[in-house]
């Protein structure tokens, strides 16, 4: 496994509020998060000397208000014994949480605390509106013909999904509805009281062919924030530890128009399918060779759902089915709470709410550490998180006991 | 997709300039790498094939395949607000699949009949002072 003399394991979790233009600002909601997870974790302030997160998007440049950089927390919750700090520049908070990894297996902290804070954005949507009537430079290859957001480029890889292997959308329904499922036994979520049905799904407006409202995930103020350190400490700690089995980033293809996450949409790059599968499969690739586990020894996985169909990508990229086979897969129960294969429990970014991937993670550790209350699985052993895709993001193994 | 006038028009950076010219004259010319062939829509710094770093200008044939598709209902390009929903094609060129473009899809056909693979060719849309290219189902579809 990773880190094998003394692993490194998520040890404290914690949530701010989440809802949809939250009066509080969101430094504040930084601060309820990391001193939730802090406590949590059964340390204080002083323990930490560890801060990392991807404080990048959707909207900037207000530090404290529409994104948190470390250099804002740390210096606001008055953190001085940090030794090791990082904001990944790209992608994903996965994969800043995958730095602290590497940075507490190397002795440079002992304990790091990673968050990821999600403004809300004034406008209700992520997605830049173009009124400009020029079109300049990449631009002038997608604006003339009404392509902007980011949907106009994961859309047609839905699209081509659905052609090349018979999928219908009655088959992603099964996932939003299992995910609402798990949003209605998590008081975090913002869909906590709000019910979905299969009907509602197959009738709900059209967004991009063939992607509905309920495909896309719900943009939310909030933060979450978790605590890491390793064995020897960890087990002098409240919880049990959730222990980092296998680590994996994504790699980036050949011959495939880089994207960032802010370009998404605006550039030409229409191979969106390909950059899922070959995100899916390099984590996968590593998350494998590192933790020494294969695919049929986890229980459960925590996938990113920035878009329902990105968990087809995932679950045939890393393995637990095979091309072409993940909407099948999804079916009969199977991802449902109490089913074999437990999917985004907690309700995911369709149903528990934006937070870029964090919930994703929390989730992850809250079902291996036996903690996820009403939402607790039957078998939490190894559970695998990934958040990001493109070509970005990281992906870990979590698991109960060190291998 | 016919009225062009208040759509977002296309304002070439000089190095795409003999792209937006060969349109003009209904042509499509790619970049195309000097020592191996490899096309790309537009001029890049190196050759991912052969690290070659000359291109030159060359001409297509126009020809492809739906690589894919999607309908837009929710627009965020002001302009087309009135349009939807309309149809994004990602199409696979016939001299190098790989390179795949994303236009409109010109002409009258029923959405729920588009099928990866289906053959397409290329159209020219006048839109303020440049052409911009499109394509449409190639053989026996209405061309408008
Ligand atoms: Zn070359």
């Amino acid at each position: 496994m990773f880190s094998k003399d003394n692993p490194v394991a998520i040890v404290g979790v914690g949530h701010s509020q989440i809802g949809r233009r939250l009066t509080r600002p969101l430094g504040l909601l930084a601060k309820d998060a990391v001193l939730a997870a802090i406590a949590d974790a059964g340390i204080t302030i002083d323990d930490v000397d560890g801060a990392a997160t991807f404080p990048q998007f959707p909207e900037g440049p207000r530090d404290g208000t529409q994104f948190v950089s470390v250099a804002w927390l740390v210096n606001s919750l008055g953190f001085e014994n940090v030794t090791w700090w990082a904001e990944t520049q790209s992608g994903n908070v996965s994969t800043a949480i995958e730095q602290a990894a590497h940075a507490l297996a190397l002795n440079r902290c002992n304990y790091a605390v990673v968050w990821r804070a999600m403004s809300f954005v004034a406008g209700g949507s992520y997605q830049a509106t173009h009124s400009a009537l020029e079109a300049p430079d990449s631009s002038a290859f997608t604006l003339p013909y009404g392509k902007s957001a980011s949907i106009a480029e994961f859309a047609p890889a839905y699209m081509r999904y659905m052609k090349l292997y018979g999928a219908r959308r009655e088959h992603l329904a099964t996932l939003a509805v299992a995910q609402r499922k798990g949003a209605n036994l998590n008081p975090n979520a913002y869909f906590r009281n709000t019910p979905l049905t299969a009907d509602e799904y197959m009738n709900a407006r059209m967004i991009a062919d063939p992607m509905c409202l309920y495909d896309c995930d719900i943009p939310v103020d909030g933060v979450a924030a978790i605590v890491m350190t390793r064995a020897d400490r960890a087990k002098d700690l409240p919880h049990p530890p959730a222990y980092v089995s296998g680590l994996g980033q994504a790699g980036i293809p050949k011959g495939i128009e880089p994207r960032s996450i802010s370009g998404l949409g605006s550039g030409i790059g229409p191979r969106m399918f390909e950059q899922m599968q070959h995100t899916a499969k390099t984590i996968g690739k590593s998350l494998w060779s590192t933790s020494g586990l294969r695919p049929s020894d986890v229980d459960a996985a925590m996938l990113y759902d920035g878009w329902g169909p990105d968990v087809y990508f995932w679950l045939e990229g890393l393995g637990f089915c095979g091309e072409g086979e993940a909407f099948e897969f999804i079916q009969k129960g199977r991802i449902d709470i109490d089913g074999e294969f437990p999917i985004n429990t907690h309700g995911g970014n369709l149903s528990e709410g934006r937070l870029h991937g964090m919930g994703h993670w929390v989730e992850a550790a809250l079902q291996v550490q036996g903690r996820a209350g009403r939402r607790q699985i039957k078998k939490a052993d190894n559970v695998a998180v990934v958040s990001g895709l493109m070509n970005l993001g990281s992906g870990a193994i979590l698991s109960k006991s060190p291998h | 997709m016919t009225a062009s006038i208040g759509k977002p028009v296309p304002v070439p950076t000089e190095i795409d300039r003999p792209y937006w010219d060969a349109l003009r004259e209904h042509r499509v010319v790619l970049s195309r790498c000097v020592s191996c062939g490899w096309y790309s829509q537009r001029r890049k710094m190196l050759c991912q094939e052969c690290h070659g770093e000359e291109f030159t200008w060359a001409e297509i044939s126009g020809r492809g395949t739906i690589y894919s598709f999607t309908r837009v209902h929710q627009t965020w390009v002001t302009a087309f607000q009135d349009d939807t929903p309309y149809v994004l094609v990602s199409v696979a060129l016939e001299e190098q699949p790989s390179l795949v473009l994303v236009t409109n899809l010109l002409g009258d056909y029923d959405f729920e009949s588009l099928e990866l693979g289906l053959p397409v060719i290329a159209d020219f849309e006048p839109r303020g002072n440049e052409i911009i290219l499109q394509f449409r189902l190639a053989g026996g579809t209405d061309v408008q």
